[in-house]
């Protein structure tokens, strides 16, 4: 809508009360100063149309006028964010002043909902030492709030996290690889489904920083506690330099506690097979961080299997699971940034545990052939793909395939193609517990500064 | 004490305001309206049913509806989409369903 008024095209939308706030936020973003709108008291996804009807019958007259009478009146007030550079909290002592600080961030919606270390300047000098990079380097203009990402801010919210100063070179390549348009983040960061961004780690910098590959990788508790404080920044650089914020812009409609911090290094002295990093062509030796979305992780339990197959077949079965949005998502085109000239399959991950490496490796399967078996039994019937997806879009996107509509019992892979089962192996020995991770578009690796 | 601590929200890239919206249209009597729907299931319903009200007021209105190949919730339009919308249609109403 915002580029249509630009070029002349007088516009007015449909828009759900509760998503107001984030269409008035959003405007001035895309480069419009107000947009004109509707309220429908509610979304429409959900409704059958003879309940859309009447909410359209309604909406109407307000319509019209929006589109014939003088100028737009819904221009967005200036965001009056606190521009201050250095903000100063008066209080009796270090302890009061530092919750005030807390309870001013979180007043402004700064903060994650856990305490907050205090970004003094003398703190974000030390985290800065971790870099070369000069302080006002602008590392990127991150999506979707187009905030400039440069080394100071990023700086700031790793000290609010709880980094250190090794850890932000980490993080300066973790937030290039977050605005590689491959990664989507204006799609994913602003939508209703619950993505939450992890932290793949590899070389030789994950031992060096105590990033935790074994048991609890993923939290809490002490072994992984510079997971923990590394996914956390992650989610503050999202919110405040991103300007990713709940109810504006994230418009998550349960939110996850994924969402707070993912992070994990490969067990690369587990996996059979070459590490991650080095399967997408980086040395062995070289340090990489990849970023990737998750909308939820969940258990591929199997203690009882001792053949690749029957490992694999509980793996099918969890990545059939059409509750999850990405699942068969493939069916209705690849997500698109057509001026970026990108677009995004649907990539998710098996995060083999060492005890089903071991399974694989006994057996001598490869990445590719643990790919190609999950691509081939990971099948649904196209009805049961097709049951919550939008059949105007699957037609719109593959009309070669409209076919199927006469035959709805043909078993479609839930990924579009082999590849899609991204492999890294994590986790304690153990317990008999690989972890899938239903993912959004694809991983984007990147170097970390040396 | 005084505690000092350093902002932590980036500013944005764009300084300027934004752009004024485009001048309204005096009738819609004779005009061509986009209805442009990004795919999320119920905003079409929406569209279809406000076209029809359309027709149904206006004279000689027509409607175009837009969708997927010019964007959607998963694929953003490009500037050929934009240009192209501008020249057939005088105005568009968008639904996308939240």
């Amino acid at each position: 809508m915002a580029e249509l008024e630009k070029v002349g095209i007088p516009t007015v939308s449909l828009v759900a009360r509760d998503f107001v706030k984030d269409w008035q936020h959003s405007a001035p973003v895309f480069g419009v100063k107000g947009l004109a709108r509707v309220v429908m008291p509610r979304p429409l996804v959900g409704m059958h149309a003879d309940d859309v009807y009447p909410l359209a019958d309604a909406a109407f007259e307000e319509l019209v006028t929006m589109l014939t009478e003088s100028a737009v009146t819904q221009e967005v007030a200036d965001d009056e964010t606190v521009q201050a550079g250095v903000i100063a909290i008066e209080a009796d002592g270090e302890y009061a002043a530092l919750r005030r600080m807390n309870r001013m961030f979180l007043d402004q919606g700064w903060g994650d909902g856990f305490p907050l270390w205090a970004p003094t300047p003398e703190q974000v000098d030390e985290m800065l030492s971790g870099t070369r990079r000069a302080r006002d380097e602008v590392v990127t203009v991150l999506a979707p709030g187009k905030g400039q990402a440069t080394v100071e801010k990023i700086a700031i919210n790793a000290v609010m996290a709880g980094c250190q100063p090794e850890h932000l070179p980490l993080l300066l390549a973790a937030v290039e690889a977050m605005s590689d348009p491959q990664f989507m983040m204006r799609m994913c960061a602003m939508s209703t489904g619950a993505h939450a961004p992890m932290m793949i780690v590899n070389g030789p910098i994950a031992k060096r920083l105590g990033i935790n590959s074994g048991r609890c990788a993923l939290g809490p508790g002490a072994p992984s506690a510079v997971n923990t404080v590394l996914g956390r920044a992650i989610r503050l650089i999202m919110m405040n330099v991103g300007h990713t914020y709940p109810g504006t812009m994230d418009m998550d409609t349960l939110g996850s506690p994924n969402k707070y911090s993912m992070c994990l290094a490969e067990n690369e002295e587990a996996s059979p097979w070459e590490p991650y990093h080095v399967e997408k062509g980086f040395e062995r030796n070289a340090n990489v961080v990849t970023m990737c979305h998750t909308y939820a992780i969940t258990e591929v339990e199997d203690g009882t299997g001792t053949t690749p197959e029957a490992v694999l077949n509980v793996a099918c079965s969890t990545a059939s699971n059409l509750g999850v949005y990405s699942v068969g998502w493939w069916l209705m085109g690849r997500t698109a940034d057509p001026e970026a000239d990108a677009s995004a399959l649907e990539k998710q991950f098996l995060i083999v545990c060492p005890v089903h490496a071991e399974v694989f490796r006994k057996y001598g399967w490869s990445k590719q052939d643990v790919r190609d078996y999950l691509y081939k039994h990971a099948r649904v019937p196209f009805a049961h793909l097709m049951a919550n997806k939008e059949a105007e879009c699957f037609n719109a996107s593959h009309p070669h395939l409209r076919w199927l509509w006469g035959s709805p019992d043909t078993l479609m892979p839930v990924l579009e193609t082999a590849d899609c089962f991204e492999l890294v192996v994590a986790g304690g020995l153990g317990g008999a517990r690989s972890t899938y991770s239903y993912g959004v578009c694809e991983p984007v690796s990147r170097l970390i500064e040396q | 004490m005084r505690l000092q601590v350093l902002n932590p929200v980036a500013q944005k890239a764009e300084k300027k305001k934004g752009a004024r919206s485009a001048p309204r249209l005096p009738t819609l009597e004779g005009k061509r309206i986009g209805l442009y729907w990004n795919l999320k299931p119920g905003g079409d319903a929406a569209l279809r049913r406000t076209g029809e009200l359309l027709a149904a007021r206006y004279a000689g209105v027509e409607t175009k509806i837009y969708m997927g190949s010019v964007g959607s919730s998963n694929r953003f339009a490009t500037r050929e989409d934009v240009q192209r919308i501008s020249r057939e249609v005088s105005a568009v109403i968008g639904a996308t369903a939240d």
